[in-house]
């Protein structure tokens, strides 16, 4: 998906934090929603399954969300560079 | 860089979230987390910046460190003690919290110190003159210094290094250096001061 749904122009604030972010916010909403005694769902932890995930996302988007602020502007794809070169003084 | 200050505050998150709401799992994927940015960090980012960024770089993993060793210290430590003392009323009571500040505020003035230190060191990347010299054959090998070289470096050649192609440091022999200077002792002509 990331590879055939087009970019946004604005950086940070486009389809990608809203559509991760609002997965995490709900699995997280359901982690908090689904406190002790209602955390077994189908003889499971839901509520630690929900939390891992939601904690998973929220990498992932801050990942995301990095790669599309430093990728350069009209390009389709993301560009994940982990070599970002800084030269100071 | 960006993602290694991206990791590492979310490493912090995961640690102070996990302290603060009792989830081993999440202060444990936090510290995992912080683990592989540092790894990261010296294995593949300080050769790619700049010494004034190696120097922020280094500090603020630093400050993430100390701050989520701070956290963990004070707050899980304490409840750990406490708990484990309940069942044991000899057991000495637990330190004061003040205790904990003060070495986390030490600790963090040696880093900064000692960081701020190794960072001054200047690579072989950032040396002001180099000099190739060409190698013919292995072994033991007998070489002149241009006069350029000598212009540059200082009077005794405590600045020169010899390094490998691979920047490796490679042992040296100096052969007809300078004459040690003499001492200078002005003569002393009359007892008398001339004016």
């Amino acid at each position: 998906m990331l590879q055939y749904h087009a970019r946004s122009e604005v950086p940070v604030f486009n389809w990608y934090l809203y559509a991760y972010g609002l997965v995490t916010l709900c699995l997280f909403a359901g982690t908090w929603l689904l406190a002790p005694p209602r955390q077994m769902v189908l003889n499971s932890n839901a509520r630690r399954c929900w939390g891992t995930l939601g904690t998973v996302l929220a990498f992932l988007l801050l990942n995301i969300e990095i790669a599309d602020y430093f990728t350069p502007p009209g390009q389709a794809a993301l560009t994940f560079e982990f070599s970002g070169i800084l030269r100071g003084t | 860089m960006s993602y290694s200050i991206g990791w590492g505050l979310f490493a912090l998150t995961l640690v102070v979230a996990g302290i603060w709401k009792r989830i081993r799992a999440a202060r444990y994927a936090g510290i995992a987390l912080l683990g592989v940015t540092v790894v990261k960090l010296f294995t593949h980012d300080l050769a790619n910046l700049g010494q004034l960024y190696r120097i922020g770089a280094l500090l603020g993993v630093a400050v993430v460190a100390i701050a989520a060793s701070f956290f963990y210290q004070r707050f899980f430590a304490d409840d750990s003690r406490q708990a484990a003392a309940k069942p044991d009323a000899k057991t000495p009571p637990p330190s004061q919290p003040g205790m904990s500040f003060m070495k986390a505020r030490d600790t963090l003035v040696a880093a900064v110190v000692l960081l701020a230190l190794s960072a001054r060191a200047a690579t072989f990347s950032e040396w002001q003159w180099r000099q190739p010299l060409p190698v013919s054959s292995p072994g033991l090998l007998k070489l002149s210094l241009p006069e350029s070289t000598l212009d540059a470096a200082r009077p005794d050649l405590g600045d020169l290094r010899w390094l490998t192609l691979l920047a490796m440091r490679c042992p040296i022999f100096w052969t007809g250096l300078f004459p040690p200077a003499k001492p200078f002792k002005p003569p002393i002509l009359s007892s008398g001061v001339e004016r």
